[in-house]
């Protein structure tokens, strides 16, 4: 076991390390620089120009740069971001953690809602209702998450005023609520953009979970469930469902990438402070340490999901250990 | 499924014939005083957009874009995806380990992520650029389906026994693994259709993908997305194109795939 | 409902935080809260670094300077500038020095009170170039040095007897702690702490600033002058510029910056809101590149004063404001904005004239081919014109008059560029024509750093390289003369030449739509600065929200 985590650790950890010299070599071929003056401000002559390139370095050889990048990150510096004026690591601890309470929301909330639909798909497969709940669900993974939340900021947030329009807590009232009432103000900004990402991955999963469930039934467990008199519906709960659950774990790895994707649109478009929003920004403001920095962390998050769901399943599973 | 095909057919020829369809000129500003964030009437159907222009006629010219840019991209992607994977599967050794730890990583970037990355270093980009980035990007998945067949099919009869005529590896490639894996290959590029469809939207709505005025789904909803309370004509139209080809093209994919892989025909 | 009970408590928090404190800075009852919607963080707090808009108006309202330039938007001398800092001024025999007297009861924000070693503290650092203060390059042209006299006073010793020396100065230099900032080296100040937490001497102190959500400022309790009605002033960052107007029409911000005109007059349909108009202080153009793209040689078609003027003249510029600004933009008339002093509403104009753009073409050699387009010697009458996605306006302008130069027989191919892209063609002269635009500042000298020869070398800002010994020598002549009327009769001469010479086809003065909460009451916003009214600016009565009742955070 502990080759097997060596192995699939040092796999991860090479796979990072190509993702961030592909990112290194792409963001630098970016035409313009951290320092070009923008449109409606180009006051930043010249000379100034020049100087503040050489003060940061990037008058040096690619190569170099590269090297000195790689040094720093391997100390865990991640390097001055120009536009925020801070420290990346500083940005990154602040933006993370509310990436992750999006996506965390939007996939506990996700996949409990598709097991939930998927299940019950199951159980009354073939009725009316089950394929209207089908279609729904493949119709549902055909929105764009940016259409979805578009139209969660249009009608519920700015038409009739249910939830706030935008941001992550009140700007004037979280300060002084109380522990519960802040709570609730971050649950009130947090319901839509995460309902958006939720809605997608309930569809998701619940698609996956029907599949699971429907190959389960026939088994013979399931049957002696039913010959022992219990009901279709207690039969499928109890017995498929808890063996179904196991390749959960590995459709969870693989919304990974997808959700993240879905948050650089989400949260650009309810401006809730995380890593995408941070990206795009980075993006076009041609921070390229932040942008470095973005690619990195939405890599990690995927590397370790998958490599998570891989020990998980090695676990579960004792010829995997040797294959690797 | 006949309904999906329907829907699609009528998409695809809707972006064949936009000149021959479209009412208006899709970029023509004729009143740009008076005429523009119109609601949608007999005149204009779906309305105009602010600077007058046509959301029909946008629309259907947009078709072409988005089908013309997706289905390019995702030949490309095939064709790329089922290249490396033939090589890595053939060559092994290192070759194999490098390519697919190149795939690994591409695969660990979240797609949007790589091509914001891509764009920032390209700068606006064409729409012949775009197909590349959306191509580029696209295929390591289906060069580890080509590598995983290539791999168990080289050691099959048919295939040593040609080896053993002198045949060039690439044309028992070409000749007697490729046909195998059409299937799955047409299954995959046209799930991957559902896929890039909702990208290329979703990045000229960020402003990085196809550039106005050509119209494209995604240009036109981000041309109004400033204010869909108001004018949600301009956000609907284009949007229910997106959904309703995603879907389609989704249905048809799942259909063939149930019809390729034997669990799945058990299933339903 | 709901509120209640938060804003009961909130009630007794704040009594007792205000126990605590103990600061004289009001009780907080009467002042309530605004809340500004805006794009962008600023970049940084530090007052020598700050390069976007948003980094200048936090920074004036944590920073004082000497003087302020007041409602009047004169830049001459020092008529119509408001004492700040400096409770006044005299100037030497010569008027070449001007001493300045420091308010006694001014104190920095950690308790210290302010010294003219801080203002010459300041001088050193926005004049050091290591540290890349933007406007360190115009101190240096017009301050030699500054030297102290005893603690509050301080005597600036000019170049020369530049009529701007004054405005140039005031605005460009802000007094600096030096007892907090003199033993950080100069090339780490603008990364020091300092930057993300300022300690200012203004009429605001920072309270909490989390970048991409909030950045908050309370009033100073140590502040000399009047204290600010409002509680509190917070910022909120949004991305999305449609996000930014959902959120103002839902109430969630007070105010809103630069409205586009179809949200102003959206905004302007609400009861509860109001739209302001303020002079404009930005000019947008169609730029020609005279040379051939970097080289230079003559540019083969805007090398030619005739053809440029045809092109001026092909073009009925007040139908395209209309279009795009209906009744609310204005057109352009040269390289300055009517709320200068300097404006000047007379000057000849080239009119909007089919027929004689066609006579001068034609006599040009620009005859019309089968397709409509003109041509001369088998080349077509083409070009192509660069615009930046991230405008608006422009790409409408730019659509607008690609439709009308067709008619005239002339093509114009529009390139869309990014905003970085767009700035990197056009400082490396790679472009044709572009639509450009500048801010402008009430000081009307700043036409020499975008318009003059000296600009169009050495990486200037004439990005066109236009040269007119005559209009340089004007310029000069204006930005030398002392009184205001010998300036203005050089700045009309100068600009009717550079009018006339058509280097550009002067387009529009965008209109500055500013949206607000009827339940503000602002008082007249100052057109080259809104922002400093803020400190004036309070809630109507009976117009109260919860949000007014919370207690600022005590930093």
């Amino acid at each position: 076991m502990r080759r097997f985590l060596l192995a699939r650790g040092a796999q991860a950890l090479a796979v990072i390390a190509l993702v961030a010299t592909l990112a290194f070599t792409l963001v630098h071929l970016a035409p313009g620089d951290p320092f070009a003056a923008s449109l409606d401000d180009p006051t930043n002559t010249a000379a100034l120009h020049a100087q503040q390139m050489h003060r940061w370095g990037y008058d040096q050889p690619l190569p170099v740069q590269y090297l000195k990048w790689l040094g720093n990150l391997a100390r865990g510096e991640f390097g001055w971001s120009h536009s925020r004026n801070r420290r990346v690591a500083d940005v990154l601890l602040e933006t993370v953690p509310r990436t992750f309470l999006l996506m965390g929301a939007a996939l506990v909330a996700g996949v409990l809602a598709g097991l939930a639909l998927g299940t019950w798909q199951a159980a009354r497969r073939g009725t009316p209702a089950e394929r209207a709940s089908g279609t729904l669900a493949t119709a549902v993974l055909s929105v764009p998450e940016f259409l979805v939340a578009l139209a969660a900021l249009a009608l519920p947030a700015a038409r009739w005023h249910w939830f706030p329009v935008s941001g992550i807590a009140d700007p004037a009232m979280h300060d002084s609520m109380s522990a519960i009432g802040r709570a609730w103000d971050v649950t009130r900004h947090l319901v839509l953009p995460a309902g958006t990402l939720a809605l997608l991955t309930a569809a998701g999963v619940s698609r996956y979970h029907r599949s699971a469930m429907l190959a389960m039934l026939p088994e013979e467990f399931v049957r002696t469930a039913r010959a022992k008199g219990a009901g279709e519906y207690t039969a499928v709960v109890r017995h498929a469902l808890r063996n179904a659950l196991g390749p959960l774990i590995t459709i969870v790895g693989l919304l990974l990438p997808t959700l993240f994707g879905g948050a650089v649109f989400v949260e650009t478009i309810f401006s809730w402070p995380g890593v995408g929003r941070m990206m795009v920004e980075a993006v076009g403001g041609n921070d390229y340490p932040l942008v470095l920095a973005g690619v990195l962390v939405g890599s990690v998050l995927v590397v370790l999901g998958s490599a998570l769901a891989d020990v998980l399943s090695a676990l579960a599973d004792p010829r995997l250990r040797i294959e690797a | 499924m006949k309904f999906a095909a329907a829907v699609l057919v009528l998409f695809v020829v809707v972006a064949v014939a936009a000149p021959a369809i479209a009412p208006h000129d899709p970029r023509a500003t004729p009143q740009s005083e008076t005429q523009k964030n119109l609601p949608p009437s007999g005149a204009h159907p779906f309305g105009t957009d602010q600077y007058s222009r046509d959301v029909l006629s946008r629309v259907i010219y947009g078709a072409r874009v988005s089908l013309g840019v997706a289905v390019v991209a995702v030949m490309l992607a095939l064709t790329l995806g089922a290249a490396i994977g033939a090589v890595a599967g053939y060559a092994g050794g290192w070759t194999d380990i490098i390519c697919m730890r190149v795939v690994d990583a591409m695969l660990s970037v979240p797609r949007v992520l790589l091509l914001l990355v891509l764009v920032a270093s390209t700068g606006p980009l064409t729409v012949g650029g775009i197909i590349v980035l959306l191509g580029c990007t696209g295929w390591p998945g289906t060069s580890r389906l080509v590598r995983g067949e290539v791999r168990l099919l080289k050691e099959r009869d048919y295939v040593l026994a040609s080896r053993a005529t002198g045949t060039p590896e690439w044309r028992v490639f070409v000749l007697h693994v490729l046909p195998g894996l059409v299937p799955q290959l047409l299954v995959t590029g046209t799930l991957a259709l559902a896929t890039v469809i909702p990208l290329e939207a979703g990045l000229s709505f960020l402003g990085l993908g196809v550039q106005p005025p050509t119209a494209s789904w995604g240009n036109i909803i981000s041309d109004a997305a400033g204010r869909p309370g108001d004018t949600w004509w301009v956000v609907l139209f284009p949007g229910l194109a997106i959904v309703c080809t995603v879907l389609a093209v989704n249905t048809i994919g799942e259909r063939l795939r149930e019809r390729i892989d034997p669990r799945g025909r058990s299933r339903t | 409902m709901r509120f209640h009970s938060v804003r009961r408590g909130a009630c007794v928090m704040l009594g007792a935080a205000a126990l605590l404190a103990g600061c004289g800075g009001g009780d907080g009852s009467g002042g309530g809260t605004v809340i500004i919607g805006t794009g962008q963080d600023p970049k940084t707090l530090f007052p020598p670094a700050s390069d976007n808009i948003q980094a200048r108006v936090v920074t004036e309202l944590i920073f004082e300077r000497l003087a302020d330039r007041g409602g009047s938007l004169n830049t001459l001398g020092d008529a119509g500038f408001v004492p700040r800092l400096a409770q006044r001024w005299d100037w030497s025999a010569d008027s070449l020095r001007v001493t300045f007297h420091i308010d006694p009861r001014a104190r920095w924000q950690d308790g210290r009170a302010v010294s003219a070693e801080d203002v010459r503290f300041g001088f050193a650092v926005f004049t050091d170039t290591i540290v890349g203060a933007r406007t360190g390059a115009d101190l240096r042209a017009v301050v030699d040095s500054i030297s102290v006299g005893d603690s509050l006073t301080c005597t600036v010793w000019f170049r020369q007897r530049s009529p701007e020396r004054f405005d140039v100065l005031v605005t460009s230099l802000t007094p600096l702690p030096a007892h907090l900032l003199r033993a950080v080296r100069r090339d780490s100040l603008a990364l020091s702490g300092f930057a993300r937490n300022p300690v200012g001497n203004g009429p605001f102190k920072l309270v909490n600033w989390e970048q991409q959500v909030r950045l908050e400022l309370a009033p100073s309790p140590s502040y000399a002058g009047a204290r600010p009605a409002l509680d509190r002033v917070i910022w909120t960052f949004a991305p999305d510029a449609s996000t930014l107007v959902k959120q103002f029409m839902a109430g969630e911000s007070d105010f809103l910056e630069n409205l586009s005109v179809d949200d102003a007059a959206a905004a302007a349909r609400q009861p509860n809101l109001r739209v302001i108009r303020l002079g404009s202080f930005g000019y947008n153009f169609l730029q020609f590149n005279l040379r051939d793209g970097a080289s230079d040689r003559p540019h083969p078609l805007f090398g030619s004063r005739t053809l440029r003027r045809a092109l001026t003249m092909a073009l009925d510029r007040q139908l395209l404001v209309r279009s795009v600004f209906d009744s609310l933009g204005r057109v352009g008339l040269g390289p300055f904005v009517r709320a200068q002093w300097s404006a000047d509403t007379t000057i000849a104009q080239i009119a909007f004239d089919r027929q004689q753009a066609a006579r001068l073409l034609d006599s040009l050699g620009w005859h019309t081919g089968a397709d409509g387009i003109r041509t001369r010697d088998g080349q077509p009458l083409a070009f192509t014109l660069i615009v930046p996605t991230s405008s608006n306006p422009r790409q409408s302008f730019a659509v607008l008059i690609q439709e009308q130069l067709r008619i005239a027989g002339v093509k114009v191919d529009i390139e869309r560029l990014d905003g970085n892209t767009l700035v990197d063609r056009i400082q490396k002269h790679a472009f044709e024509a572009a639509m450009g635009g500048l801010a402008a500042t009430p000081a009307p000298s700043g036409v020499k750093q975008t318009w003059t020869g000296a600009a169009a070398r050495d990486g200037g800002l004439n990005y066109g390289r236009y040269e007119n010994a005559a209009f340089d020598a004007q310029v000069d002549s204006a930005i030398s003369a002392g009184a205001q009327a010998s300036a203005k009769s050089h700045y009309r001469a100068a600009y009717q030449i550079i009018v006339d010479d058509a280097p550009a086809i002067w387009l529009y003065e965008p209109p500055t739509l500013d949206g607000a909460s009827a339940r503000l009451q602002l008082g007249t916003l100052r057109p080259d600065a809104w922002w400093m009214g803020i400190p004036s600016w309070s809630i109507a009565p009976g117009k109260r929200l919860p949000r007014d009742a919370a207690p600022a955070k005590t930093p």
